[in-house]
């Protein structure tokens, strides 16, 4: 067999990609995973913009994970305009509006994007799934409404949140609205731990653990070896889990580097000090648990399970799913904690912050992965030059490595000719990474050639 | 039954996550309607022929969106503008100013992290010269405006469609829904969302640049109510034309001494955050490069 299959769109994934496959006699020859989103010049355009609007531009790079671009674009802009340490209830605010973004976005995931693959189901999707397991997208929904609240609470908007400012936030949260929040937790807790221990469950008996995946790297923040999402360090592990380095985020452009492919509208990210291909890494839940551990009592007592099934460092892509289940569990508990912290509802929640010139570098955890916003202000405050490393990004060349690894162990498919079942499985595959494709060119395309 | 089928152009997908927001209610859309593509949520790959209403999120960027654009327009009995990136260009519109070579070799050659690599040719959609409201590919059926709109207001459009009903978008601005507190005096000096503005009272008379009058209402004024400035997500009402010159016209006379020291690219971010695509200036720059 000679020719080109071609997947595309790659679906029930945020943005658009297409995976390329090039067979020549009856061989793989290449595997191309094509982001073919449109590229949309944030970096470029924020030329010329008042930095303290910065986070309200930037957030529409993506609408799955808005509230990570909105944070680490005002951090940014803090720490160029040298910004005293915001006030304590300004920071729990932050935080918590960082969890809903978590909750609501890995329980859109698992559930609808993710979940169809691995429940029979005619066609697989939100519908059949809520037809054949009610119960299963009634929690989902249950899930994804909590986060969703949280964001809209905090934030003003479900979406695209408005209220961080450099200096703080725009608005502290009454104590009705807090104890709105307080009253869904426990369901929302309840939900988080089915939902995981149903993914638990599936993926136990699943093909996907036969996967044989490439060793990485991985990059995540850390905070003295603990799971952490707002601030905190640093740290790059190697593939035998040991730390290789750890740094602050302003020091980043001595660590990871980008280089831009012919063919596809994102760049790849790879570790400085180990070059190009050598230096991959990946980010995001998978990434997160290899390097810090969960802090939550339900969601910690889930991870002997988790590694007596993937090892420790964890390197099978399918495991980001379950990573991501309890990352769910662990946000849930930890939203939990903050709304019952009375300084959520304190009135002290901005200080004063000066425009000026200055370069800042702003990271957070986002649902994907490290995200990083850079930088640099002239006199009046405006922006001379940004840049953007985003989740996705950075997962991208392990993604297309993977895929590769997927066609080549499932030759026999592509001689047989049933291209679906492969086509299905490639997206499986990508799907588990959850890729956000446009966020990605501020993601995939799969052509089988 | 009627057919649905949502698209995304370039976008990023926000549209679609509010209409996720609809939480339970996006359950009661099978009883009403069959959605036979949907990218986000479905595996179907290809296009239909033939649908009733299509919800179009996302500006076009590329010869690609172009060409699912004209195809979605043959297959569909309406085209509904969904969100500001398809009715008005939205935010990445504000690219428009910049030559689309200079951006491509500004993002893929030149930020702080990148190190070798050449601008994207292979198998990858080409850019058009400008980013579009999808009105100036196709004829547009309705449009629901915002970033992103509201989900009971997206609800409401699918449902007024489905029953053969015309669509309501209110003619309200942003200002008759705000709370805060208008004295009647403004201050002259243009003051930045950072500067910690007075609660309870008017954003626009504090000096604050807020888009309320200019703005078409529906969001019982979330920004403000925050008290943040509105940045105008939402666009004009049906009684503008332009958004950002309707707005720079009534604060000119109120903040003169520091608007007149910012450049375009500065105003472009202000007053048409939303709507560059759309605006009187973006149509001259295209009229011009032909
Ligand atoms: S209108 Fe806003 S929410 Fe909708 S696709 Fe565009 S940027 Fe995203
Ligand atoms: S106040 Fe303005 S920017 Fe805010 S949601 Fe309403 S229209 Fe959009």
């Amino acid at each position: 067999m000679n020719g080109r299959v071609i997947i595309e769109p790659v679906t029930r994934v945020e943005g658009h990609g297409k995976v390329v496959i090039e067979v020549k006699e009856g061989l793989v020859k290449n595997v191309f995973l094509h982001i073919v989103e449109p590229p949309r010049f944030f970096e470029k355009f924020l030329h010329g913009k008042p930095a303290e609007e910065a986070p309200r531009i930037t957030e529409r790079i993506c609408g799955v994970c808005p509230v990570a671009h909105h944070l680490a674009s005002v951090k940014a802009v803090e720490s160029a305009w040298d910004c005293p340490k915001i006030p304590e209830p300004a920071l729990l605010l932050r935080r918590l509006l960082l969890l809903g973004q978590f909750i609501n976005s890995h329980a859109l995931h698992l559930t609808i994007l993710a979940l169809p693959d691995y429940v029979s189901l005619g066609e697989r999707n939100l519908f059949t799934l809520a037809k054949a397991h009610p119960e299963v997208v009634e929690s989902a929904l249950t899930l994804r409404k909590f986060g969703v609240e949280i964001t809209e609470a905090v934030g003003g908007r479900g979406v695209h949140p408005l209220t961080a400012i450099p200096g703080g936030m725009s608005a502290p949260m009454s104590p009705e609205t807090r104890d709105g929040l307080i009253q869904q937790s426990a369901a929302a807790l309840e939900s988080s731990k089915k939902l995981a221990d149903l993914f638990f469950d599936l993926m136990e008996k699943s093909w996907v653990l036969e996967f044989q995946p490439h060793e990485t790297c991985y990059l995540a923040t850390h905070k003295n070896g603990f799971h952490e999402l707002y601030d905190g360090g640093l740290r790059v592990i190697g593939p035998d889990g040991k730390t290789r380095y750890e740094f602050d985020a302003s020091t980043y452009l001595d660590y990871v580097a980008e280089t831009s492919m012919a063919h596809s509208y994102v760049k790849y990210p790879y570790l400085k000090d180990l070059g190009y291909l050598e230096g991959l890494y990946r980010v995001g839940p998978l990434a997160r648990l290899n390097v810090g551990e969960l802090t939550g009592q339900v969601s910690k007592a889930m991870l002997n399970r988790y590694r007596s099934m993937f090892g420790n460092p964890a390197h099978n892509s399918f495991a980001y799913n379950l990573a991501r289940s309890m990352e769910l569990v662990d946000a849930v508990e930890a939203a939990d904690r903050i709304l019952r912290d009375e300084k959520i509802i304190d009135l002290d929640v901005r200080c004063e912050v000066e425009a000026r010139a200055g370069v800042g570098v702003g990271v957070v955890e986002a649902p994907r992965g490290t995200l990083i916003h850079h930088y640099e202000c002239d006199g009046r405050g405006l922006i001379e030059k940004a840049n953007l490393i985003v989740a996705t990004c950075q997962n991208v060349p392990s993604m297309e490595r993977d895929v590769k690894a997927m066609v080549e162990s499932n030759s026999d498919l592509l001689r047989s000719g049933d291209v679906r079942q492969l086509a299905w499985k490639i997206e499986t595959l990508i799907r588990a990474y959850d890729p956000c494709i446009s966020c990605a060119t501020h993601l995939v395309e799969v052509k089988v050639s | 039954m009627k057919r649905l089928m949502t698209v995304s152009l370039m976008s990023d997908a926000g549209c679609h996550v509010e209409l996720l927001n609809l939480h339970h209610r996006i359950l009661e859309l099978p009883g009403k309607v069959s959605l036979v593509y949907s990218q986000i949520l479905m595996d179907e790959k290809e296009l239909p022929r033939s649908v009733d209403i299509a919800l179009v999120e996302g500006a076009v960027r590329t010869d690609h969106d172009q060409e699912t654009l004209r195809k979605v327009r043959e297959a569909s009995g309406l085209v509904v503008a969904f969100g500001s990136c398809a009715c008005l260009g939205g935010v990445p519109s504000l690219i428009n100013p910049t030559p689309i070579q200079e951006a491509l070799k500004s993002v893929y050659l030149e930020t702080a992290s990148t190190v070798g690599g050449v601008i994207p040719y292979k198998d990858v959609p080409k850019p058009l010269e400008f980013v579009l409201p999808i009105s100036e590919v196709v004829k547009v059926d309705y449009m629901i405006p915002g970033c992103p709109p509201e989900s009971d207001e997206i609800f409401a459009t699918v449902t007024s469609l489905l029953e053969g009903e015309e669509p309501h978008l209110t003619e309200k601005h942003v200002c008759d829904e705000c709370d805060l507190e208008r004295r009647g005096v403004f201050e002259a000096r243009l003051k930045r969302v950072h500067e910690r503005p007075e609660p309870g009272r008017c954003l626009l008379e504090q000096g604050y640049l807020c888009l309320g009058p200019a703005t078409r209402g529906g969001c019982k004024a979330r920004c403000p109510g925050r008290m943040v400035p509105c940045d105008g997500c939402r666009g004009p009402s049906d009684t503008s034309w332009d958004q950002g010159l309707a707005m720079l016209d009534a604060v000119s006379a109120t903040a003169h001494e520091r608007i007149g020291t910012y450049e375009l690219r500065t105003h472009a971010g202000i007053f048409h955050r939303y709507t560059y695509g759309a605006s009187a200036l973006s149509r001259l720059q295209r009229r011009l490069k032909k």
